[in-house]
Formats: C-alpha cells, structure tokens, sequence
C-alpha cells in the first residue's frame, strides 16, 4: 500500500521539469491523458483512416516518451516504481477484460489480447503523465497553480493539506503495522476474507489517528487566522520563456499525434510478436 | 538464554544506516536502558529483538534462534515489545478487548484469556475501564492499556519503547514501581531520554548510551550518568545530584561527584560541612 503512496510523492531535486511552471506541466498531464484516451482510441473526434485496427504501438510509444520524460526530470527510478505499483490493477483490469471477452464462446483471438493490452498501457500512460506531474512538483507549487487559476482557495489548501500528509499516512501504516505485529498479529495467513479482517487492527488507528490531526490542524489554523479574509500571496507564478516554449511543444505533439492518427495505418503487432516467438523455436 | 546482537548493521530503505555494528548480550533477568539522542537508532535497536527489523548485516539470537528463522509473532511470545505512542496500535471497542487482542493471536483458550486480561486490568488499575473504549482514555490511561495488552501474554524479555513520553510525575512515580515490581523473573529493557527517571530507579539497571547507531557506552548506569562528558556526547540532560555535587567541589568543597542518590548526596554533604566547621 505504501508503495503506491510513495509512487507520487514530491521529491525535491533539481531538473529541468523542476522549474517548469505547474500550469505547464498539469497541462501536459491533461494532454497526455486526451491524447492517450481519445486521439489514439476507438472513441474519437477524429477519423482514422480504413484498415485502422490497433493503438498498441502508438500508445507504446507514449510510455516510452513518458519515461524518457521521467529521466530527463531526474526522477526516472521513481516513475519506474509508479509502473511497478501499478502492476496489480493492471493485472486486474486484464484479467476481468479477457474473462469477458472469453465468456461468450469460450475463444479468445490474438485481436482481443491485443485489444485488452491496449486498455492496459492506456491506463498506465494515465497514471504515469500525473505521477511526472506529482514527481516534479511541490504540493505548494501546485496549489499556488490551482489558486491562481481561480480555484477557490479553500479548496487548494484541502489538496495541498492531502497530499502533504500522504507521506505521513504512510509513515504512520507502518509504525501501526509494527505495533501489531508485535502483538502477534499475522497479516499473510488465512484466506482472502479473514485476511482482509486482520487489515481492520491498522485501519482503525489509522483513521482515528488522521481524524485527531485533523480537528488538531484545524484549530491551529484558525487560531491562525485562517478563513479571515482576503488573502495575499507571497509569490506569484509567472510563466517564462521556457515555460511558453515547454506549452508549444505539448501542443505541437498532441497536434501531432491527431496527423498521426488521422493518416497512419496501425496494423495488430500481436501476430507479429507471435510469429517471431515462433521463428526462434 | 539472552538476546545476543553481533556486529548488527542495518540500513533503511532511503539509505540511512541506523544501526552501525552494534555487538551486545543482554542476559535473562537483566534491567537494561538504553539511552542516545533522537535518530541514535533506540528504536531500530529494539525492533531487531523481535525481528520487525532483520539486520542488514550480523545476526540477532533470540535464546539461541537467529531472527532471521523466525516469524515476528513467534519471536513476539518471547520479546513483548511496547511502542511509544498508544495511539498507533489501540483499536478495540473496549478496554478488555484491547488486552485480550495478542491472547487471541496467539491462541490461548478462553479461560486463560479471562484469567489473564483480569490479571493484567487488575495490575494496571485498569478494572474500572474494562468496557470503556481504549480510545477515549486519557494519555496516561491508554499508555497503561498498551502496556497491559503485551505485559498480559507475560513475555520473557519485556521492551518499553519511551514508557514516560507525556506522563505526568504521579503516572511516572507508578510505572516505576511496576517496573520494579516485574523485575527479577523478567528481562525488562526500557528506552528513554528521561535522565532523572533512571536516576531514580532502583534497581540501578545497566545503561547503554547509543549514538548515530552505535555504543557510546555500556555499564553501570550511576557510573555513566555521573559522566558529565558521555552524558553531553550522547546530548543528554545532565541528571541533578552529580551537577550539584560538582558545583560543590568546584568551589573548594571536598565532595564525590559520582552519586545519584538523593539521600547519598545529603549525606557527602553533612559530613563536608562537619569537616569544614571542624
């Protein structure tokens, strides 16, 4: 579980992505997600042309520049370790894909496989363009974006205030886990249910725990003043050179990718894979 | 039977080596503090002695059986371990519950369970509180729960990790008569910056200072507490009777430095003034 918390948590380091507006990069988030799910999809604004039959490669090829994208923000390992995180709901959203394809007549085609892997690597180019996003920006850079976007300023502080203690939420799993299991708690025995029951010894405190430092926060911070009126900001995001630059090539690409989908023809890989398999036995 | 550490490293996930070569035995029947700054690796310590930790490098013989072949619920009926804060680990709806949870884990009958949960609400003045719900006790209180839900499977090697954090004098004043009262067929090992709550434990137990995760010192806890030096290495608070004596002397009087004991320090310096007027 902590695995996956970590996965898109802020780590302060310096890059290129770094010091990049939030705007920009939220932007580019948002854009891969579009791109990913409805340029280089069945469900589509555009047309493709005939003899159109799979966006395996394409959205391959977005995870790749993903990851190039992830090394050059100096946060490659991290963004390696949101892919592994997400492995269990991957497997899962294949295998209940595949279970529903195979049902009806109990086949399946090396077109449906690929079709099921395509819902895969879409998901997974939408959870790793926000974990770039999460991995190179401050919870305080993004909420400063949010403000000054026009979203009410409570709400960026519930945001930033969430994902700030995410780590916290973490840290503390662990220490209640321990405690646990130095009371003889054993979490990997049994079957699923009874398994999911010994979770309940963790999650109380767990919640308890976040409920008390909620209230606690919240007095502090009216004690603070907080809510009392207008506020200022201490800093002002403002874009530069870079930062328009950064925008243009996003918009270029997914400009792009709608000239690709529009003219290219993707044939399925699958049988091509299979027969290389074949060809070296 | 003991808990033996050999050359015990251990290196966190994030890169930080918490425990640098620690080598200690720790006999049954001992009184053991163990005592350092923050992040001298106390509690990583503590957490190799029922394998929550498995050290990076070197072993951890637990009465003869390395932690590494042992499940932490198997080493936990050897080692009770009782972490800082109550607030990670109460959950039960009640107060009676709470004390029977690691009973049940690790399969007692029901008879034993009652025998034992009214045994250990009895010890820690908790009877009033059995159908209360741990989490609206008091700090003092749901210390106490915690500690009678591991003191309760009665552990051969008990571990109080800080035991005194946010209690009050009278609260402190109990726990160290109950420690004292587990002394002698129980191996306790207390964690604890609290320099004045040692000082004024008796039995004396054995003091370990640790420090950037390793020993800074191991031996007779009146002997290294009068250290003002070891003292200020392991950037403790240096306890009361020795400063004064200290002053004392450093104004000419001829006194000993190396005492805890309150009565002990009058005494040294009646008879220094008898010296004097004589």
């Amino acid at each position: 579980m902590s695995g996956v918390l970590e996965a898109f948590a802020f780590h302060r380091r310096d890059s290129v992505l770094h010091r990049l507006d939030p705007r920009v990069k939220m932007f580019y988030a948002f854009a891969m997600v579009f791109v990913a799910g409805f340029v280089f999809s069945d469900v589509s604004p555009f047309p493709a042309p005939p003899g159109q039959r799979s966006w395996l490669l394409p959205l391959i090829a977005l995870l790749i520049v993903q990851g190039l994208l992830a090394t050059l923000g100096r946060v490659g390992r991290l963004w390696a370790r949101t892919l592994r995180a997400s492995v269990p709901l991957v497997l899962l959203i294949v295998g209940l894909n595949l279970l529903t394809l195979w049902w009806p007549h109990r086949t399946l085609s090396t077109g449906d496989i690929e079709r099921v892997l395509v819902l895969a690597v879409r998901f997974l180019v939408f959870v790793t363009s926000f974990s770039i996003f999460t991995l190179t920006t401050s919870p305080d850079d993004l909420s400063l974006a949010l403000e000054q976007m026009g979203i009410p300023y409570w709400f960026c502080f519930m945001f930033r205030a969430a994902l700030r203690f995410t780590p916290v939420m973490a840290r503390e799993a662990r220490i209640t886990l321990d405690a646990q299991r130095a009371r003889g708690l054993e979490l990997d025995k049994g079957n699923f249910v009874t398994r999911a029951k010994r979770y309940i010894p963790v999650l109380v405190p767990l919640i308890v725990n976040a409920i008390t430092r909620a209230w606690a926060m919240a007095e502090a911070m009216e004690s603070r003043a907080w809510g009392a009126g207008r506020r200022t900001s201490l800093y002002v995001l403002r874009m530069r050179g870079r930062d328009y630059l950064a925008l243009l090539v996003v918009m270029y690409g997914v400009l792009m990718s709608i000239y690709v989908r529009m003219l290219v023809c993707f044939p399925l890989i699958l049988p091509y894979v299979a027969s290389f398999f074949e060809g070296l036995l | 039977m003991a808990i033996e550490l050999e050359d015990v490293w251990f290196v966190y996930p994030n890169g930080v080596e918490a425990l640098r070569g620690i080598s200690l035995t720790i006999e049954e029947g001992e009184f053991v503090v163990i005592m350092g700054p923050n992040g001298a690796g106390k509690t990583t310590l503590v957490k190799t002695f029922n394998g929550l930790i498995r050290p990076t490098r070197g072993r951890v013989l637990v009465d003869g059986v390395d932690t590494r072949d042992a499940t932490v619920a198997e080493l936990s009926r050897k080692v009770g371990l009782v972490f800082q804060n109550p607030d990670h680990q109460l959950f039960c709806e009640t107060v009676e519950e709470e004390v029977a949870f690691a009973l049940r884990n690790f399969g007692f009958e029901d008879d034993e369970i009652r025998r034992r949960v009214d045994w250990a609400l009895r010890t820690f003045g908790l009877e009033g509180y059995r159908d209360a719900s741990p989490l609206a006790l008091s700090g003092g209180e749901k210390k106490r729960v915690a500690l009678a839900s591991v003191l309760v499977w009665e552990p051969k090697y008990l571990v109080l990790d800080e035991p005194t954090l946010g209690q009050d004098y009278a609260q402190k004043k109990r726990l160290r008569e109950l420690i004292r009262g587990l002394l002698g067929d129980r191996t306790v090992i207390m964690v604890t910056h609290d320099v004045e709550f040692v000082a004024d434990m008796r039995p004396r137990p054995r003091l370990i200072l640790m420090s950037g995760g390793r020993l800074l010192a191991d031996g007779r806890a009146e002997e290294i507490l009068t250290d003002p030096e070891r003292i200020d290495m392991a950037r403790l608070v240096r306890p009361q009777v020795p400063e004064v004596l200290r002053n004392l002397r450093s104004l000419g009087a001829p006194v000993r430095t190396d005492v805890l004991d309150v009565e002990e320090a009058r005494d040294i310096i009646l008879s220094a003034l008898e010296v004097g007027r004589g």
